[in-house]
C-alpha cells in the first residue's frame, strides 16, 4: 500500500508552502517523527515529519522552492509504502 | 526501568495500551490538522503519554480532572470516546462540545473531566475548586489538577496552593514541566525548581521521571493515599518532553533538533514500558504489536467519523450561550 505525502498545512493561516528541501532520497526508510522536508510557510521554516512508517518510494517533484498549494488540491509529492 | 514492582501483566498491557492510544491518536490528528481538516489551534501531547496515563491508572471513579489546552491525552486518558475528541477537533456536531469548542475546549461530565483550558494558569483555581467540592460533598475524591511549566510562575496558582493547603483541600496538583513555556526554556522563565515552591505553603512535593509511566505510577499513587487520608494537596512536578511544537505552527527554533531526536531515542515513555515488559515479563512483541495496531485502527475510525459527522447547524451559534434555570433548583 502506498501512501501519498502532499504539501501539509502547518499554520492557521497557510494556503501554500513553499518546498525548501527533501531531506530524504528514494529508497530511504522512514520511520513516524522523522523529518523528511522543510517548507517554507507563509510564517517560517518549518520540518515536516513522517506519520507513518515506510519507504520512501518516489518523489514525485524535487523542484525546490517550488510553491504548492494546500495538499488537498494539489499534486504528489511522493510516495510512501508500509514496510509492515 | 530495572526495578521489579508489583504490576500484573494486565496492569502493564493497560499503561501500554493507554499510551499508544494518545500516541496514535495525536498523530492522526497531527495528520489530519495537515490536511487542512482542523482548524485553530491544535497542541499535540506526543511524548508526554506517561504523565496522564501513569497517573490515571491509580485514580478513582469519583476522581476528576482538570488541564490547560494541550488536553487530548487527558480526554482519552479519562476513556472519553476518540470519535468525540476527533469530531471536535474537526469543528463536527458530533464532537463534545458540538464543534464549536475545538481542541482546547471540551468536557465530560460523565468522564469527570471538566477541561479543557485555553487560559494559561486559570485551569489551576479551577482545580482548586474542584477539590473544595470533592470536601464538601465529602465524596472521598481527589481532583486531578494539571498545569504547564510556564503557568507554574503565574500568581494565581500560588494564591492556590495557599487556600489549598489552609483548608486541607484534597487536590493533587500535576506540574508537566516539558521544559519549554512556549518556546522559552525553563532555565530562562524559572527561578528555582518548580516543585519546591510547594514548600513555602507546606504542601509536600516531588520532582519525577514523567517520561517513566511506572514511575509515574508508584509516585502518583504515594501521592493520592496521602490526599485521600485528608493530609491536603500534593504537589508532583513531571520531567517530560514534547516532541512537536508548541502548536502545529511552532518552528521549534528554539532548540536543537539533537535534542528531540536523543529524547526519542533514549527516553521514550511507549519504548521504555516495551522494554520493561519483554525484561519483566512473558508478554511477547507480537501482543504488543497487536495492541498498537487495534490502536492505529481506532485512531483511524476516529479520523473517518470525524470527516463524516456534519458541521454545525448556524442556528447552533444561538444554542449553550446562556444557560437555563431549573426553577425548582434555583
Amino acid at each position: 500500500m502506498s501512501t501519498a505525502i502532499l504539501m501539509p498545512a502547518l499554520s492557521p493561516t497557510m494556503t501554500e508552502g513553499k518546498l525548501a528541501k527533501w531531506l530524504k532520497k528514494e529508497g530511504d526508510t522512514i520511520t513516524s517523527g522523522m523529518v523528511i522536508a522543510e517548507i517554507e510557510t507563509d510564517k517560517a521554516t518549518m520540518e515536516v515529519e513522517a506519520v507513518d512508517e515506510g519507504v520512501l518510494l518516489k518523489i514525485v517533484s524535487q523542484k525546490a522552492l517550488k510553491t504548492y498549494k494546500l495538499m488537498r488540491l494539489l499534486p504528489l509529492l511522493a510516495r510512501q509504502e508500509k514496510s509492515l | 526501568m530495572t526495578k521489579k514492582n508489583d504490576l500484573t501483566d494486565d496492569q502493564l498491557l493497560e499503561l501500554y495500551r493507554s499510551m499508544t492510544s494518545i500516541r496514535r491518536f495525536e498523530e492522526k490528528a497531527g495528520q489530519l490538522y495537515g490536511q487542512g481538516l482542523i482548524g485553530g489551534f491544535c497542541h499535540l501531547y506526543i511524548g508526554q503519554e506517561a504523565v496522564v496515563c501513569g497517573i490515571q491508572s491509580v485514580q478513582e471513579p469519583q476522581d476528576t480532572v482538570i488541564t490547560a489546552y494541550r488536553d487530548h491525552g487527558h480526554m482519552l486518558a479519562c476513556d472519553m470516546d476518540p470519535r468525540g475528541v476527533m469530531a471536535e477537533l474537526t469543528g463536527r456536531i458530533d464532537g463534545y462540545s458540538r464543534g464549536k469548542g475545538g481542541s482546547m475546549h471540551m468536557f465530560s461530565r460523565e468522564k469527570n473531566f471538566f477541561g479543557g483550558h485555553g487560559i494559561v494558569g486559570a485551569g489551576t483555581s479551577l482545580g482548586t475548586g474542584l477539590g473544595f467540592a470533592h470536601k464538601y460533598n465529602k465524596d472521598n475524591g481527589v481532583a486531578v489538577s494539571y498545569c504547564g511549566d510556564g503557568a507554574a510562575n503565574q500568581g494565581q496558582v500560588y494564591e492556590c496552593y495557599n487556600m489549598a493547603s489552609l483548608w486541607k483541600l484534597p487536590v493533587l496538583y500535576v506540574i508537566e514541566n516539558n521544559r519549554y513555556a512556549m518556546g522559552t526554556s525553563t532555565k530562562r522563565h524559572a527561578a528555582g525548581e518548580l516543585h519546591k515552591r510547594g514548600d513555602g505553603f507546606n504542601i509536600p512535593n516531588k520532582k519525577i521521571d514523567g517520561m517513566n509511566v511506572i514511575t509515574v505510577r508508584e509516585a502518583a499513587a504515594e501521592a493520592m493515599e496521602h490526599i485521600r487520608s485528608g493530609k491536603g494537596p500534593y504537589i508532583l512536578e513531571m520531567d517530560t518532553y514534547r516532541y512537536r511544537g508548541h502548536s502545529m505552527s511552532d518552528p521549534a527554533k528554539y532548540r536543537e533538533r539533537s535534542e528531540v531526536d536523543d529524547t526519542r531515542d533514549s527516553r521514550d515513555p511507549i519504548v521504555q514500558l516495551e522494554k520493561y515488559i519483554f525484561e519483566n515479563t512473558k508478554i511477547t512483541k507480537e501482543t504488543l504489536k497487536k495492541i498498537d495496531d487495534e490502536m492505529k485502527e481506532k485512531a483511524k475510525d476516529a479520523a473517518e467519523f470525524s470527516q463524516t459527522s456534519p458541521e454545525p447547524d448556524a442556528s447552533e451559534l444561538w444554542t449553550d450561550v446562556l444557560i437555563p434555570i431549573d426553577e425548582k433548583s434555583a
